[in-house]
């Protein structure tokens, strides 16, 4: 995908995008940290939260691939289920990494906005 | 245009991107990260649009607009919801408050949702949309969502529902949420509780209690899982403390209403004491009776020999008058003994207040009023004991008033519904309520006021209210009682009522025929045989003694073959050794199912006293009797 036509899709000059990606990824590292601190403690209530916040800002971002894995850990941790939260995490990971390159790099193609098989193990599987 | 607006969203890219795109258009935008941050700014920023993320933690968007409608600063206000959850349920944000709804989505659509809300809000047209999400026409429903939110629904359900109230502090004592119970025993509105501090709702000396389980900072600790007790909203709780994960998380308050605990817990606590003290008092009633009989009966037949007038005869007067006293001490007791109730009949609570009215000193009538239902119910009750009830709250009432002032005494038929509060069965009853214009009852003595040995005063034995107490027990029924500091104190008496009229009619029996009556009286003690044995052949009667059961059984079947048989058998209850009242009379039964037997004891409680012709008797003697309470029971049983 193209980061030039999704900032501009979504309205944003180049620096405005970039200034919320930045937000993003930093309120998301705060998230995941929130998440892996739950598996630790095996505390369900903090991965939900923290998968929660980072779902709803996938959505403004329009990042599917991002937003689905949340959704599935968010689920699963509400019905007190941590079993594969940890590899969940680590694609979530993946992914946000990925917009970070992104961002160093210039915005050429990054493939967490998109995935060719709609799965997102297929993503990782692309990257490995 | 430029407005005033504040944005409510937990997410900081929620918040930078509405806050500058607000900004571009010339507004002055304030952004808060929660609820309970938006009403601290809301205290000194009055908005005119507000943006309000519907999920947050701690005070929920739903929430802050319900609290944002009841502040008259705010009512004009434009508030709409941003929600992510718009296409999975339908809000209904203007029930809550809030005039309009922004689905969240990407943020090209955002904008341009944005801009047009903003609009509207600029054109004046709250409040007249249709309660349509905007942007949510767009967005589809996702299974997971709706899980989700089931889930979500099951629990705020099972909350609501509690029977404990739950409370939901901040990591630094704040609350955030309350269910309905916690609402109803805290007693304040909900919008007033959100976003106060939960120490705030204690008296002083519960305060610190509660602030010893936050530290320094607010922050909670866990407590144990020990229970405080407190008061809440007025009323005995306990309060648990249990912290969500860490300490920044905040905690959940969980709060138990105590009061109808602490009522059963007072109520078994004073029926121990009564039992303590009834096992003594029993005892009293027993053997102090029992050497009453002998005195009673011996002064009697005194006075026939020592004939009227003489010297010797007002001495015995005196002797009498002291047996009397000692009489009514003893029976001030009874009502404490184990083992039954009261001896009943049917009274009428207005005659014997009216009759202890009549017979009251001068002064005492003038600051007594009186007041009575036209069509009050009669009671099953012991006359003796309802006017020494009576009596203990009047004199209260009159002691609570050195200065002066009036009692009123009032009785009215009252209905008390099942399952309610005074621990009595529900039903007809009459309420008999005796008031005074005193200083009121202290807090700290409320609570111990019925127990025996409990009293303020020097003077006093405190066995008053702990008499009126164990009467209303044993009757049945139970006493309440109202205070207000200054203003006064009313206490309440309920007797179970009657509602149809049952009389007893008597008539005389005449000495005549007395000689042709032959009586067989049994007792252990010697003395109290002699006495009474005197007695019997005083008012005319003839008259055999005996010992015990065995003897009594002997003599009434030999007396029967011989066709002289007796007219009635007196039988000592309690025969230490022997046969007593009980055993003798389910064999007198059998040899003659007409028999007239009449029960007599100290034991005037005693269910077989209580409840006599339940067991086969036709009479009862209380002792000590005298001689005419002895003519009168004769007289009645002989005549049926």
């Amino acid at each position: 995908m193209n980061w030039s036509n999704m900032e501009e899709r979504l309205g944003f000059s180049r620096e405005e995008f970039m200034e919320l990606l930045e937000v993003f990824l930093k309120a998301a590292e705060a998230d995941i940290g929130l998440m892996q601190a739950g598996i630790d403690q095996k505390d369900h209530h903090k991965v939900a939260r923290g998968a929660h916040s980072i779902k709803g800002a996938a959505l403004n971002f329009e990042l599917p691939v991002i937003r689905e894995i949340a959704e599935r850990i968010e689920k699963r941790a509400n019905r007190g289920l941590l079993d594969g939260a940890r590899e969940e995490i680590r694609l979530l990971c993946v992914s946000l990494l990925e917009i970070s390159s992104a961002i160093q790099t210039g915005f050429t193609q990054c493939q967490a906005y998109s995935c060719s098989s709609g799965s997102c193990e297929s993503v990782v599987r692309l990257r490995e | 245009m430029s407005r005033r607006i504040l944005v409510v969203d937990n997410h900081p890219v929620m918040l930078k991107f509405m806050s500058e795109l607000l900004s571009e258009e010339g507004n002055h935008v304030v952004t808060a990260e929660d609820g309970l941050a938006a009403l601290d700014i809301l205290k000194d920023f009055t908005p005119e649009v507000l943006f309000v993320d519907l999920i947050m933690p701690h005070v929920s968007g739903e929430k802050l607009c319900r609290i944002i409608r009841k502040n008259p600063k705010l009512r004009d206000a434009y508030v709409v919801i941003l929600s992510a959850i718009a296409a999975d349920e339908k809000i209904d944000f203007l029930a809550f408050g809030a005039d309009a709804c922004i689905a969240k989505a990407p943020f090209d659509q955002m904008r341009r949702h944005v801009l047009t809300v903003l609009k509207e809000a600029e054109s004046g047209s709250r409040r007249t949309g249709s309660g349509m999400t905007i942007g949510g026409e767009t967005m589809h429903p996702r299974q997971i969502t709706r899980e989700l939110l089931t889930v979500k629904h099951h629990f705020e359900v099972i909350l609501e529902t509690m029977k404990e109230g739950v409370v939901e502090i901040t990591g630094n004592g704040r609350i955030v949420f309350l269910n309905q119970t916690a609402l109803k025993l805290i007693g304040v509105p909900e919008d007033e509780l959100i976003a106060s501090r939960l120490t705030d709702l204690f008296q002083d000396s519960d305060r610190g209690k509660v602030e010893r389980l936050l530290d320094a900072n607010g922050n909670c600790h866990q407590n144990g899982g020990e229970a405080l007790e407190l008061v809440i909203g007025g009323k005995q709780a306990s309060l648990k403390v249990l912290p969500l994960g860490s300490e920044d998380m905040g905690a959940l308050v969980i709060l138990e209403d105590l009061t109808e605990r602490k009522l059963m817990e007072a109520r078994l606590l004073r029926a121990q004491k009564m039992e303590a003290i009834g096992t003594l008092a029993g005892g009293i009633a027993h053997d102090f009776n029992n050497i009453l009989t002998t005195i009673f009966g011996s002064i009697s037949l005194a006075k026939l020999d020592a004939g009227p007038g003489s010297g010797m005869a007002e001495r015995l007067e005196d002797i009498e008058q002291a047996s009397r006293r000692a009489k009514e001490l003893a029976r001030q007791l009874l009502p404490f003994s184990k083992g039954g109730g009261p001896v009943r009949k049917r009274v009428s609570i207005q005659s014997i207040i009216r009759e202890m009215h009549l017979t009251a000193q001068m002064d005492f009538r003038e600051r007594t009023v009186l007041s009575f239902q036209d069509d009050l119910c009669d009671v099953d009750a012991d006359e003796f004991q309802i006017k020494q009830a009576i009596t203990h709250l009047v004199t209260n009432a009159f002691q609570a008033m050195p200065g002066g002032g009036k009692v009123r005494i009032s009785a009215a038929n009252s209905i008390v519904r099942g399952g309610n509060r005074l621990g009595i069965q529900g039903g007809k009853y009459v309420q008999i309520s005796v008031e005074d214009q005193g200083p009121g009852i202290p807090d700290e003595h409320l609570s111990r006021i019925f127990d025996p040995y409990f009293t303020t005063r020097s003077s006093a034995k405190g066995l008053g209210l702990a008499t009126v107490y164990s009467i209303m027990e044993n009757h049945r029924g139970c006493v309440t009682v109202e205070t207000k500091q200054n203003v006064g104190t009313v206490f309440h008496l309920y007797l179970p009522a009657l509602e149809e009229a049952d009389r007893v009619s008597s008539g005389d029996v005449q000495g005549a025929g007395r000689a042709e009556m032959r009586i067989l009286l049994m007792d252990d003690e010697e003395m109290v045989r002699r006495v009474a044995g005197s007695m019997i052949e005083h008012l005319g009667y003839s008259v055999e003694l005996v010992r015990d059961g065995t003897e009594v059984l002997s003599l009434y079947a030999k007396a029967g073959s011989n066709g002289k048989p007796f007219d009635l058998v007196i039988l000592d209850l309690t025969v230490p050794g022997g046969m007593g009242g009980k055993e003798t009379m389910e064999k007198l039964l059998q040899i003659d199912p007409g028999v007239r037997v009449i029960v007599s004891s100290g034991y005037s409680t005693d269910p077989i006293m209580t409840q006599h012709e339940s067991w086969g008797f036709r009479g009862v003697l209380e002792k000590p009797y005298q001689m005419s309470e002895l003519e009168s029971e004769l007289e009645r049983v002989l005549q049926r």
